[in-house]
């Protein structure tokens, strides 16, 4: 074992108490440290589930229309002016062949092509806005998971046959196998079988959203075999501004991705992991100086001793590394117990938390909680706390101890 | 001549702080050989401690040379310094100064562990046999804190020869032990100077160890006034 390590770890051994506090200190950072990031992190999943859950990741749109001159006419200058509204309603012809090219992406989980617009419902007096979107026969839970939050009835739908939210249904008083009058936006009117009734957690849908099949929707916005759009799910929420990068190139279509429409969420997480960066650095500052400190204390304690290595011929560079090892062992050995506790920790809340449904009170996940980098900065930190303590030691004048 | 272990010639040390300089060592010339036993003898303020720091490479002198077993420290920088100590010299401080947190025998080992032999079964062997030399066979492993004064000091000087010194200097190594102790402890100095040949160089008030030692140099201030062979024992 090398020299230095050998007098460091019996420097460490010998102030038991100095030793347990100091490695207690890094430890609690570290808890501090690591629940932090398991909290944020945890915190930004549930949000950004929350969010995304009912979302797709990448939606196509059909292209805006954009006007085009027909020729050039000479000596003139030609101003081209859209009145929007006035253009014919955008839909996706031919969807069959993009669904298949968003398929074969690798990043691509669920692909689902859907018929949506707007419309009103009527039930005795009450008028209510909606929006009515209708997907594939069995693709009806791809986007959002209609199936799990079914509280009456069943999400598979046939012709003719819609599912509304339990706000909606409480609203209007109708319930399943009753049927509901819709008229869309295009002035076309149907009377729909209510096949379910769901409840998915979000409000907005479950007061407006009315689900149905394609031909329904189609039908009912006049859109033939075309789609408004197609929904995108990936493996990695995070990649949808690549991913819809590529499939506006591939297709032509507009490709809308989640994240650039939820920028307020984005600010927000980003907020929140500032908040939790601010606290970690705090955290990972008290070890730095909780380190440094112990260690002056150390030389200054053994001020005598260093006086003495030094005159049996220990260099300079050996006393500083007796004392830097001190820090790193402080550091690396602390932040290890630190990042257990910290785990067991994030483990017992969420235990402690767990609503009787299942669901977390606390958003904590435990298996963000950083570990692996919370060790580094913190054995980092306690390295680079100890080496102003180490200088010193390594210039203690060993004629002045021995003259003492 | 190669029995000369050290050799110094016009060394002069001068301390100074702010305008004020303090001449300690006023030109000393003096030569040492190998297995000498001497005394190093002067009222306080002489210059002793100085001059045994100066021979110990722990401080520079302001002029003048120190050679030693062949080599001008002044020559040597500062990590040759250091390890032309570790492997020359040893020390022998009134305070015994052991290492608190180490056993006897890890505080005689200490002066090889920065040559990386510390694990080395021979190193361990020749600590084990200073231990027993010194009488302390049976102490190998209680830890300094738990040695009496005297017990400590005869671990001293087990440490001071673990690395086979050409010279050890010891800095009023019984001032700090009772009369029956001290005398213990100069007498097995006395001896292993004997058996190992090194140059034992003691700072002393003790007019005891002036007469037991082959030669006394007395300093006054600053220079030396006297270096002649002892009356009461003969040089071995």
């Amino acid at each position: 074992m090398p020299f230095e390590l050998t007098v460091a770890l019996r420097y460490l051994r010998s102030g038991r108490l100095q030793t347990v506090l100091i490695f207690s200190g890094v430890a609690v950072g570290i808890v501090v440290f690591t629940f932090m990031a398991a909290l944020i992190n945890g915190l930004a999943v549930s949000l950004t589930n929350n969010v995304i859950g009912n979302l797709a990741h990448v939606r196509l749109e059909p292209a805006p229309h954009v006007p085009r001159q027909l020729g050039e006419i000479a000596g003139l200058r030609t101003f081209l002016a859209v009145q929007r509204g006035n253009e014919p309603r955008a839909a996706i012809n031919g969807w069959r062949g993009f669904v298949q090219t968003a398929e074969g992406l690798p990043e691509v989980t669920k692909v689902v092509a859907s018929v949506s617009g707007s419309g009103f419902t009527q039930r005795g007096e009450k008028i209510l806005p909606i929006s009515v979107t209708g997907y594939e026969s069995g693709k009806e839970s791809e986007m959002i998971d209609l199936a799990s939050g079914i509280v009456r009835g069943t999400s598979t739908l046939g012709s003719g046959e819609i599912l509304i939210g339990v706000s909606m249904a409480d609203e209007l008083g109708v319930t399943t196998g009753q049927r509901l009058r819709i008229r869309s936006d295009r002035g076309r009117e149907r009377a729909l079988l209510i096949r379910g009734i769901f409840d998915v957690g979000n409000a907005n849908i479950n007061e407006r959203a009315v689900f149905t099949d394609m031909s329904t929707a189609q039908g009912l916005f006049d859109l033939g075999g075309a789609v408004s759009r197609i929904e995108i799910k990936l493996a990695d929420a995070f990649m949808a501004i690549a991913v819809a990068q590529r499939l506006g190139a591939l297709t032509g279509l507009d490709a809308i991705d989640w994240i650039g429409e939820n920028s307020r969420l984005q600010d927000a997480l980003r907020a929140q992991g500032s908040t939790g960066d601010v606290v970690k650095f705090f955290a990972i500052l008290l070890i730095l100086i909780a380190v440094a400190s112990q260690l002056l204390l150390s030389v200054l304690r053994r001020r005598s001793e260093i006086g003495i290595m030094r005159s049996m011929g220990v260099s300079r560079a050996s006393v500083t590394s007796i004392f830097v090892t001190q820090g790193l062992l402080i550091g690396l050995l602390g932040s290890i117990l630190g990042a257990g506790l910290g785990y067991g920790f994030a483990r017992f809340l969420v235990v402690v938390t767990r609503r009787p449904d299942g669901s977390l009170g606390l958003p904590v996940d435990p298996a963000m909680g950083q570990y692996g980098l919370a060790i580094t900065i913190a054995t980092v930190a306690a390295t680079f706390a100890a080496v102003l303590p180490a200088r010193i030691a390594s210039g203690v004048d060993p004629v002045e101890v021995i003259q003492q | 001549m190669s029995d000369v272990v050290l050799r110094v010639s016009g060394l002069t040390k001068t301390y100074r702080d702010g305008d004020v300089e303090t001449k300690v060592l006023k030109g000393i010339d003096l030569e040492f050989r190998r297995g000498e036993f001497v005394a190093l003898m002067g009222p306080s303020g002489s210059g002793k401690s100085t001059l045994l720091s100066i021979l110990g490479t722990l401080l520079k002198p302001t002029h003048g040379d120190v050679e030693l077993v062949g080599n001008q420290l002044r020559k040597l920088s500062e990590h040759e310094v250091t390890r032309f100590r570790n492997q020359h010299i040893g020390f022998v401080f009134q305070f015994h100064h052991l290492l608190p947190d180490f056993t006897a025998l890890e505080n005689v080992l200490f002066p090889s562990l920065p040559r990386r032999s510390a694990d080395t079964a021979a190193t361990r062997a020749r600590a084990v046999e200073l231990l027993h030399r010194v009488g302390l066979s049976d102490r190998i492993d209680y830890r300094a804190t738990k040695l009496s004064g005297g017990q400590k000091q005869r671990v001293a000087i087990a440490r001071a020869l673990m690395n086979t010194p050409d010279i050890v200097l010891a800095d009023e190594p019984t001032g700090n032990l009772d009369r029956e102790t001290g005398a213990l402890v100069l007498g097995l100095m006395r001896e292993l100077c004997i058996e190992s040949g090194t140059l034992f160089l003691i700072s002393t008030h003790d007019e005891t160890i002036a007469a037991q030692s082959d030669r006394i140099v007395r300093i006054v201030d600053g220079r030396v006034v006297s270096g002649e062979p002892s009356v009461a024992v003969a040089t071995p």
